[in-house]
């Protein structure tokens, strides 16, 4: 965790050694005051010294204007420090997801990763705004209380160890308790919100089977659960925090009874005794306000330790040095890659594809076509041979000249919210308007999107509900008609569209994949149809390719599948 | 009344029990903390100035019992707080999630998953710590009222020359609460468009990396995290003005005590232990002031949850079963009756949709996409209400049937499955929770799922969901078939429930399929002509109307526009 949140926290240090300074200052203001006290009762009161008591009202004054100011700069040095330090924190796990590859995000559910950015964030701060400040500021007045106890009167300091074994045992008992109670907590509160997101993620099937009251009861065991477990860690609390009061009066009562007898002595003076009583409440508050912190406290750790764990995932698809040439072959040699420890999802596969021909990748489903063409864009990087682009490796190309030649275009129009110009601008952010409608022309998409009642600066909202899903992909396809890549690689949409729409993505498509070299994951046997050779995929392994019209003269594999395909069309 | 409140109120009478027993217990607690220093002044005054031994061990017991009745207190306290803690969160959850089952489609088209689980985590532990706070809080008031009293009865010139700031603080809480309010509106506002900035990258994340749009929603990202720190310090600003005068009150306090307490002491109106007591009362109020001046950002925060929690819970459902509804009728014909319907106010998706479907027959309906055809199905189970004319089953208007018999009697198979944290028998028994072993492998093997369901690795018992292991498109829509099989319901519909299924493997369940259609009144929504000749007729759909209808050899043979959008769905466009 040092390793990964060191460099975040670093720019900051100024604020919080200003800050942290503030609080010593403001402490050492807050605990002068019953110092004060005891010389104004010993000096001025005692003595009958008038003069005295006017000094120190002035030095107070001096004190009490100070406080303020001190107070100010706490607050907004730590703001400072600590909002930034969020939103370093929030950018730098924001690019983490940038880099990582997709293996990560195949195994990672989205919801989780989108509340290490959001929640868990959030949490932290409440943590930094009031969490840190209060339990440094407590841990400081503790400490400084305990010195100045010493100094004022040692004889009285040692009474007051009487309190000692009740708070070294409480807190003992204490540390042991609270873990488990608290690490149960979380393992419920877990529970539930799962129970609740699936609840929630499926409710249209819950209705349509009408299943609401027992998916409501079996979710309503694991909140009572919850709420359980809460209660498990009240009663741990319940046998702490009490001790600390205790512990307290304790003392209190100690030192009075020994500072009477010890001021008959004459070995302390009344003021003396009135400022340890004082003393006593800024040393025992802190511990029992570090109480009501403690559960938030808790909880901000658990957030920074899961930010820093997903700051620490290791980056397994990293960019090399070269540059890629405008045009080039694909060449798959011998690549075998598998996911986990299962069977290989491609075997022993290798293949060339020239410059501007069109493959269609065809196969069952789990026969590896998908994997194939996500390592031809180097999603994974093959176990074991390589796949290479006008001769370069594509693990030793530059991560960005690689997505700049090598596009990938999955089956879905995914949208961003903001508008159609700046969803298609996505891979290239300093295109011009002018290149973005041309982009659109030259996909034959222009008319349609201008007569939206906003044009291209129609606003698409969140995740595009307002366009239709052949319009969503008419914009992916704008997208890479702007990024203008040399290689497509295409996962074929399988949600059907209505006629007019279809043909205008078709013409869409049959633009784009003019002088391009096109792969297409073909679901789909009129596509494999129209591809210049077709490459069929069968238990991870490649096991024909060829022209369309060869193959099926051949009458293999290939010749079976589309001899029931036509069968279906027809039947 | 502002919703927000309304809805804390509510909460705030189901606990009513706890949260007395967490002001009992913090007016205990802290009138405990408070009576402690008069105890001091006793001993300092008699006890040590004038030496009275006796007087000093009775103060000393007195010092200790009071501890002790604080210590159970405050320990009540911190158990009460606790424990509201968790039930109004868990209150909060709860109703939130039983409202959102009982919510309709439209609802949550408009609304989203992500939203409500936001509500029902995020806003719920707003709420809650507003409840956890209370005892203490309550008990912080009862310290600075009874500070003033006691200060006032025992020399009310030295109170008053003390207590003179205390009138500008509610002046300053007014204040500060209502530019904290309106600041962190602003700031919560910026941190939507980053949350949702971030799942929309999520959720698109093959398209960011397809294209390499890395570098570029970074750079946005930072933007609008920049923002967002900004609106956050503005309202640290306003923290930084209020806070500090927080502070210094009670200082201001103790420097009038020095000055002018000490000379009351010498011109002899007081003793040295009512001075001794002043500083005392005065150091007691530093904590409770800045605990006080905090709660006012846990109130305004709490309150925006609970506006935005009572939302939902005021959420009406517009499906909602007749009062004087009849069971599921025995024969099951289905019929629209001229039906229109629209989403929003848009143009309606149905426009005079009519069609029959006699009872244990079937009927494809074929269309393009937007062409209303899911929306018919989902009318015929009820999700939506028609806003004009009527569906009926077995003659019987689907408003009129009680809903829970609606559903069992309507199957309803989607193209986008969903499939529970659960094994594949607990996702295959979803709908017929006292189904048998054989039962749910019979529905297995019908919709074609057996085969894959027996190589995985830990067959019917296999974890699958999220968290669980992972099936491919098609086989997730086989299990559903199979789910919707077992519930036998007598009225099915596949609403391109077979899409994914490859088309090289979709002949293997099609005789499957053709079994369970048998004798049962069903509605089927395709694409592949295989599926569709399945049926016993077929109804084109374009804008909102059947415009065509007949057995699939007829309109083949006869009807242009069919064999266009055939062709144009499943060949030579594809």
């Amino acid at each position: 965790m040092k390793e990964t949140i060191g460099p975040i926290l670093r720019p900051q240090r100024r604020l919080i050694v200003a800050a942290g300074l503030a609080m010593i200052g403001a402490t050492v203001v807050s605990l002068s005051a019953p110092l004060l006290v005891k010389l104004a009762i010993d000096r001025g009161i005692d003595r009958h010294d008038v003069h005295a008591i006017d000094v120190i009202a002035v030095m107070y004054i001096a004190l009490v204007l100070v406080r303020p100011v001190l107070e100010r700069v706490i607050v907004l040095c730590s703001a400072r420090a600590g909002e930034r330090f969020l939103g370093d924190l929030r950018v730098a796990a924001y690019e983490k997801l940038q880099e990582l590859s997709m293996p990560f995000f195949e195994q990672t559910r989205a919801g989780v990763l989108v509340s290490r950015l959001t929640a868990d964030v959030q949490t932290l701060t409440t943590f930094t705004r009031l969490v840190l400040v209060e339990v440094v500021g407590s841990v400081l007045l503790f400490v400084v209380s305990i010195g100045i106890l010493i100094t004022l009167s040692p004889l009285l300091s040692l009474v007051m160890l009487v309190s000692v074994p009740v708070l070294v045992w409480s807190s003992l008992r204490y540390g042991k308790r609270s873990r488990p109670a608290f690490l149960a907590l979380r393992d419920r509160v877990a529970d539930t919100m799962s129970s609740l997101q699936e609840g929630l993620a499926g409710v249209r099937v819950v209705q349509s089977f009408g299943r609401e009251t027992d998916r409501y009861a079996s979710y309503r065991r694991r909140s009572s659960a919850q709420v359980s477990a809460w209660r498990r860690i009240s009663l741990v609390n319940i046998g702490f925090f009490p001790a600390i009061a205790f512990a307290q009066s304790l003392a209190l009562a100690a030192v009075l009874v020994a500072g009477g007898y010890l001021e008959r002595q004459g070995r302390v003076t009344v003021g003396t005794i009135v400022a340890f009583a004082l003393y006593l409440i800024s040393l025992f508050d802190p511990i029992a306000r570090l109480g009501d912190w403690f559960s938030e406290f808790q909880s901000g750790r658990a957030a920074l330790t899961k930010i820093a764990t997903l700051l620490e995932e290791p980056v397994t698809v990293r960019g090399g040095e070269l540059q890629l040439p405008e045009r080039g072959e694909l060449v798959v040699e011998n690549v075998t890659f598998g996911y986990g420890d299962g069977a290989p999802a491609v075997a022993s596969v290798s293949l060339r594809i020239e410059p501007g021909e069109h493959l269609a990748l065809v196969g069952a489903t789990g026969a590896g076509k998908s994997t194939l063409a996500k390592l031809l864009v180097r999603a994974y990087d093959p176990d074991e041979g390589s796949v290479t682009y006008g001769g370069v490796d594509l693990r030793e190309a530059r991560l960005d000249e690689l997505r700049r030649r090598i596009v990938f275009v999955p089956q879905e129009g995914h949208l961003f919210s903001g508008t159609i110009a700046e969803n298609i601008r996505l891979g290239r952010p300093d295109a011009s308007d002018e290149e973005t409608r041309e982009a659109l022309r030259r996909i034959g998409a222009l008319e349609r999107f201008e007569a939206l009642p906003g044009g291209l600066g129609t606003d698409v909202r969140s995740r595009g509900v307002r366009l239709s899903s052949g319009e969503r992909q008419l914009v992916s396809l704008a997208r890479v008609a702007l990024a203008d890549p040399s290689v497509i690689v295409l996962d074929e949409a399988t949600s059907s569209l209505d006629p007019q729409t279809e043909a205008a993505v078709e013409q869409a498509l049959a633009v784009l994949s003019d002088g391009r070299t096109v792969i297409t994951i073909a679901h789909r046997l009129s596509t494999a149809e129209r591809a210049d050779r077709v490459a069929l995929m069968e238990a991870s392994r490649l096991i024909e390719i060829a022209a369309h019209d060869e193959l099926v003269a051949q009458g293999d594999r290939y010749a079976q599948l589309w001899a029931s395909w036509q069968a279906g069309l027809v039947a | 009344m502002d919703p927000g409140w309304r809805y804390l109120g509510s909460v705030s009478k189901r606990l009513r029990w706890t949260i007395a027993g967490a002001i009992v217990s913090g007016l205990a607690w802290q009138g405990a903390a408070i009576t402690s220093p008069l105890l001091i002044r006793r001993a300092v005054d008699s006890g040590i100035v004038h030496a009275n031994r006796s007087t000093l061990s009775w103060v000393c017991a007195g010092l200790v019992v009071l501890g002790a009745i604080e210590a159970v207190a405050g320990g009540t306290r911190h158990y009460f707080a606790i424990r509201n803690r968790a039930l109004a969160d868990a209150s909060v959850r709860d109703s939130i999630f039983r409202r959102a089952l009982d919510l309709d489609a439209r609802y949550h088209d408009r609304v989203g998953a992500g939203e409500l689980i936001s509500r029902a985590s995020n806003d719920a532990e707003l709420v809650a710590r507003l409840f956890d706070a209370i005892g203490h809080t309550i008990g912080y008031i009862l310290t600075v009222l009874a500070a003033t009293v006691v200060l006032l009865v025992i020399d009310w010139h030295l109170a008053l020359a003390v207590l003179a700031p205390l009138p500008l603080l509610s002046f300053g809480f007014g204040r500060y609460s209502k530019r904290y309010a309106e600041r962190t509106k602003v700031n919560q506002e910026e941190l939507g468009e980053l949350t949702s900035l971030v799942e929309e990258t999520i959720a698109g994340i093959r398209v960011v990396k397809g294209l390499g749009a890395g570098p570029s929603l970074s750079a946005r990202f930072r933007r609008k995290s920049n923002e967002v720190v900004q609106t956050a310090l503005e309202v640290a600003n306003v923290d930084a003005v209020f806070l500090p005068a927080l502070e210094a009150l009670p200082l201001v306090g103790l420097l009038v005590v020095l000055w002018y307490g000490a000379h009351r002491v010498l011109d002899g109106d007081i003793t040295v232990g009512t001075f001794a007591l002043f500083t005392f009362y005065l150091v007691l109020l530093v904590n409770p002031l800045r605990t006080i001046g905090q709660r006012v950002s846990t109130v305004q925060r709490a309150a925006a949850a609970a506006r935005r929690v009572a939302d939902v819970l005021q959420a009406e459902p517009v499906v909602v079963e007749s009062p004087s509804a009849r069971p599921f009728p025995e024969r099951a014909d289905v019929r629209f009756n001229d039906v229109r319907f629209s989403y929003g106010d848009e143009r309606p998706i149905l426009d005079g949709f009519t069609l029959e479907i006699p009872a244990g027959t079937s009927l494809a309906l074929v269309g393009g996409t937007g062409s209303g055809k899911s929306t018919a199905a989902a009318l015929l189970a009820r999700f939506y209400d028609p806003n004009a004319g009527s569906v009926t089953i077995g003659g019987v208007d689907v408003r009129e049937l009680r809903l829970d018999e609606l559903r069992r009697g309507v199957g309803l198979v989607f193209e986008e499955t969903f499939l529970f944290g659960d094994t594949v028998r607990g996702n295959v028994g979803f709908g017929s929770p006292d189904a048998d072993d054989a039962a749910i492998m019979r529905a297995t093997r019908l919709a074609g799922a057996s085969e894959f369901v027996e190589r995985l690795p830990e067959g019917y018992e296999t974890v699958l969901g999220e968290r669980g292991f992972s099936l491919s498109g098609g086989q997730r829509q086989r299990l559903a078939i199979a789910r919707a099989i077992l519930a036998d319901p007598q009225v099915l519909i596949l609403d391109d429930a077979t899409s994914a299924v490859d088309a090289t493997k979709e002949h293997e369940i099609r005789a499957a399929l053709a079994e369970v259609m048998a004798g049962r009144t069903t509605l089927v929504i395709a694409h592949r002509p295989a599926t569709i000749a399945l049926a016993d007729r077929v109804a084109v759909v374009e804008d909102g109307r059947v415009v065509e209808q007949g057995r699939h050899a007829d309109l083949l043979a006869r009807s242009p526009r069919y064999r266009e959008l055939l062709a144009l769905a499943a060949q030579e466009a594809a």
